[in-house]
């Protein structure tokens, strides 16, 4: 079965990656921190104004409406987080990028274009969490593949070798051996 | 003239429930067309659950609103009987 449209038969996925969930905690909890927000401001107002019936009615809706605004961008946050995506196969790196909901980057790379592979883990919460970038300097037209807020990069780093050394074994010539 | 300040505030929701609509539809798409696990499928619909669950006790709170009582206590409208 095909994880991605462009996928080949014999193509095996290796590592299928996304941001640390660390970064979904903070998407999370920052619109906990503003449907709190505009409950409390709702309560302080109905405390200060005493509302009545028809203006208590006014200020529960435009609570309900806050919080319909809330979670449309709170989707639209996850929409980005859970379309951000790196595939590793045994034959090639996929990199997937949305940008907002109209602009979207799909860039590939054959692993026998692969140059060079970093890791960066900067800051305390990605040294604590072990979380950080992977970047692949290639020989290919783009000439830089950067794995972005992804977990344990030392191994995802370690894999994407041990798989190009094991590629490059098996296409000696960078001919596609499967499909000759 | 009176209906049609009157029913300002259901235009106004209209034009942005229609806005809101529109938007929440390209997320489904884009969650469906390019997720490519189950969680994106199982994110589609939350929103969408959540979304309905959302429009209508909005909408419910909508009603429940006299506007005439505000638009002629507030901006001050002459009343016509």
């Amino acid at each position: 079965m095909n994880i991605f449209p462009s996928q080949k038969s014999y193509e095996k996925i290796e590592l299928f990656l996304r941001r640390h969930w660390l970064v979904l905690f903070f998407i999370y909890f920052g619109f906990i921190i503003m449907i709190l927000f505009g409950l409390v401001l709702f309560y302080l107002a109905n405390d200060f104004f005493n509302f009545q019936r028809n203006n208590l009615y006014l200020a529960e809706f435009l609570l309900s409406l806050y919080i319909l605004s809330v979670w449309y961008f709170l989707f639209k946050t996850l929409t980005d987080f859970y379309l951000d995506t790196w595939i590793v196969t045994d034959h090639r790196i996929l990199e997937i990028h949305q940008l907002g909901l109209f602009k979207r980057d799909v860039s590939e790379l054959r692993l026998s274009k692969i140059q060079d592979v970093t890791v960066k883990v900067e800051g305390l919460l990605p040294t604590f969490f072990n979380y950080g970038e992977v970047i692949i300097q290639t020989a290919a037209e783009i000439p830089e593949f950067k794995f972005e807020q992804i977990p344990h990069p030392q191994q995802v780093k370690d894999k994407i070798l041990q798989l190009y050394d094991q590629f490059i074994k098996q296409h000696p010539a960078d001919q596609e051996i499967h499909e000759l | 003239m009176n209906g049609l300040i009157a029913d300002l505030p259901l235009a106004i929701l209209s034009i942005f429930f229609i806005g809101y609509i529109i938007n929440s539809l390209f997320i489904i798409y884009h969650l469906l067309r390019f997720g490519l696990d189950y969680k994106t499928k199982l994110l589609a619909f939350i929103f969408s659950v959540g979304s309905i669950l959302l429009i209508t006790v909005n909408l419910r709170l909508f009603f429940k609103i006299e506007w005439t009582e505000f638009i002629y206590e507030y901006l001050s409208f002459p009343k016509i009987i």
